[in-house]
């Protein structure tokens, strides 16, 4: 606004986004349109996030209590709690483990699909568990591997492979099938998306390719990632985001009424055991928003590094 | 890569060696896809068959059809209730959602202030604070104001938490759109206002549905702030009843009342994705490769 620009044609020849006579006060407008989704983004998101990192300075047992400031107490006490250190782990396996895993499924299904005719329906069927909701995935995911009756061992000593029946449930090993659970979930997602970025390439880039003699690999890491980098980086980004977040899988694969056992907890189903969960919830306000202030850490500085890591000039084409 | 191509035996080898690689990865594909159907096949099957021979034989047939394992399943959901509520809180919430992030992202993508970078990148902050994070002072929150354990409640916690996510997807689409029309309508005399009525919302309005339905079927799925933000039986979405089933059935045991719990709630899904899935899937990837 305090710069009155003049009126002359860009360089490309198109004229400016905004027509001429909003400029002025354009900013008050604009203002307008933005003002009630701004509030309310605010008031949902950005106040309660500044307030958790408030209640996590305290000790506070909920409404009716007063908090009392205890400084980073709440922090001291998670720095030598085992089980907070297992939440932990397990949310960096999700995102370690799990997201190789993902990763890797997701680019045999694309490096798959993309010369295929049924791709759209594969894509369909691979992207369903992510419109379904979580506990009933998490319903059919358990009757799966339940030790007795379940369908995985049921199978097995059908095909008379009883050697590799297990307690798929048993506190071992349930992290795994969880993590097994997360990558039939997500990899649709990312095939889904890491399709989008593969189907913008032009396929003169991969006939070139087969010509010169390329393997299916090559054709992978030479054509395929440089040419869908931006795409991949928003992926990775987006996985990070998920895996965080990973809770209603785990919360309601245990079934209601008990609290899953400490062996599969991430951040998040930490967060809401000390905080809110259990019938008779702890209430422990403070040391679960030190928890959720870890996670939102977390985040941040994973997607802070992975931009910077994955920064690299876009392939023209 | 840069060896002759010219000897026999290493093209052969090669051939078959890229042949098992493709075939590999087809089986893997195809196999994925048949554990996906077979799984559904499994449960539909199972809800109607009798509780007391389900786990019998795993891969029999049902001798008979059990149509009441569905009545069990409606009331044990409190299905009426529930889904009402369901539908209630994730048709409000995605509405409201619209019609306060439209607006919002069109200013952002399509006015040129001072700042507008800046906001875009603001809101999309918000995509990156997991709801679980902030899931605490939420629940106060929403309990000081009195709140709590109410469907209005919800359902402005859920405008809330769609709302970075909704701009971001609709600045892109806003984006794409051509600026001629806007132009000529602003010739014409119409102000801004008139402009986003009548010129942009009808042009955008592929993008709009899609993120509308992105929204809903994200809503639809949340679990966490339904059970944190309701607890009486009346307030419960069909997420927090469906856990309660299955929470019931350790002690019943009544397991195809489950089984067709779950059918109950993924039948109107599937019908929806079958239809849908392709503006889904396409709202999604336009949106995160822009």
């Amino acid at each position: 606004m305090a710069r009155v620009m003049t009126e002359r044609p860009s360089p490309t020849g198109a004229t400016a986004v905004s027509p001429p006579q909003w400029r002025r006060g354009v900013g008050r407008r604009a203002g307008l349109f933005i003002a009630p989704a701004l509030a309310i983004y605010l008031l949902v998101i950005v106040a309660p996030t500044v307030a958790g990192v408030w209640i996590s300075l305290t000790e506070w047992k909920g409404i009716g209590d007063e908090p009392q400031y205890v400084g980073f107490e709440n922090y001291r006490h998670l720095w030598s709690d085992d089980t907070f250190r297992g939440s932990f782990m397990r949310t960096l396996g999700i995102l370690l483990v799990g997201g190789a895993i993902v990763f890797l499924c997701s680019f045999v299904f694309t490096m798959f699909l993309r010369e295929m005719r049924a791709k759209k329906f594969i894509r369909a069927v691979v992207f369903f568990p992510n419109v379904v909701p979580p506990v009933a995935i998490a319903i059919a995911w358990a009757v799966m591997l339940a030790p007795r009756n379940g369908l995985l061992n049921g199978f097995l000593e059908t095909v008379g492979l009883e050697v590799l029946t297990r307690t798929w449930l048993g506190p071992d090993i349930i992290f795994r099938s969880i993590i097994a659970g997360l990558v039939w979930i997500y990899t649709g997602f990312f095939v889904t998306i890491l399709m989008a970025g593969v189907d913008r390439i032009p396929n003169y880039y991969y006939e070139a390719a087969e010509l010169e003699g390329a393997s299916p690999r090559q054709k992978f890491t030479r054509v395929t990632v440089p040419l869908t980098w931006d795409v991949l980086s928003v992926a990775a980004v987006l996985w990070v985001i998920l895996a965080i977040k990973t809770f209603e899988f785990i919360y309601a694969f245990g079934g209601s009424g008990t609290d899953p056992t400490s062996t599969s907890w991430t951040l998040p189903v930490h967060v809401y055991v000390v905080a809110l969960g259990n019938r008779t919830p702890i209430l422990a306000l403070g040391q679960g928003s030190a928890i959720a202030v870890v996670m939102v850490v977390l985040v941040g500085v994973l997607i802070v590094l992975l931009r910077r890591v994955m920064r690299r000039t876009a392939v023209e084409f | 890569m840069n060896g002759p191509a010219g000897t026999p035996a290493p093209i052969v080898g090669r051939r078959l060696r890229r042949a098992a690689v493709r075939g590999g990865s087809g089986v893997f594909v195809w196999g994925w896809v048949v554990f996906s159907f077979a799984l559904l096949a499994w449960l539909v099957i199972a809800a109607f068959k009798r509780n007391n021979t389900v786990f019998n034989n795993l891969w029999a047939l049902p001798d008979s059809f059990e149509g009441g394992n569905f009545a069990d399943a409606w009331s044990l959901l409190n299905l009426t209730r529930t889904s009402l509520n369901s539908v209630l809180t994730v048709g409000g919430g995605t509405l409201l959602t619209m019609a306060l992030a439209a607006p919002a992202a069109y200013a952002l993508s399509r006015m040129k202030f001072r700042g507008a970078g800046t906001m875009t990148g603001f809101f999309a902050l918000g995509i990156a604070v997991p709801v679980h994070a902030i899931v605490i002072p939420l629940f106060l929150g929403v309990s000081r104001a009195g709140l709590a354990n109410s469907l209005w409640g919800l359902t402005l916690v859920y405008m809330g938490v769609s709302i970075p996510f909704a701009v971001f997807l609709m600045t892109g689409f806003f984006r794409s759109l051509p600026t001629e029309l806007e132009e000529a309508a602003t010739m014409e005399g119409a102000g801004p206002v008139r402009v986003f009525f009548s010129v942009m919302l009808p042009l955008a309005r592929p993008g709009l549905v899609a993120t509308a339905l992105i929204v809903a079927v994200g809503l639809w799925n949340e679990f966490i702030l339904a059970l944190t933000l309701t607890f009486d039986e009346d307030k419960r979405t069909i997420g927090v009843g469906l856990l309660n089933t299955f929470g019931a059935m350790r002690y019943t045991s009544n397991w195809v009342g489950l089984f067709a719990a779950v059918v109950i709630m993924l039948a109107p899904l599937i019908v929806l994705y079958i239809w849908m899935s392709r503006r889904i899937i396409e709202g999604l990837t336009v949106g995160a490769t822009k």
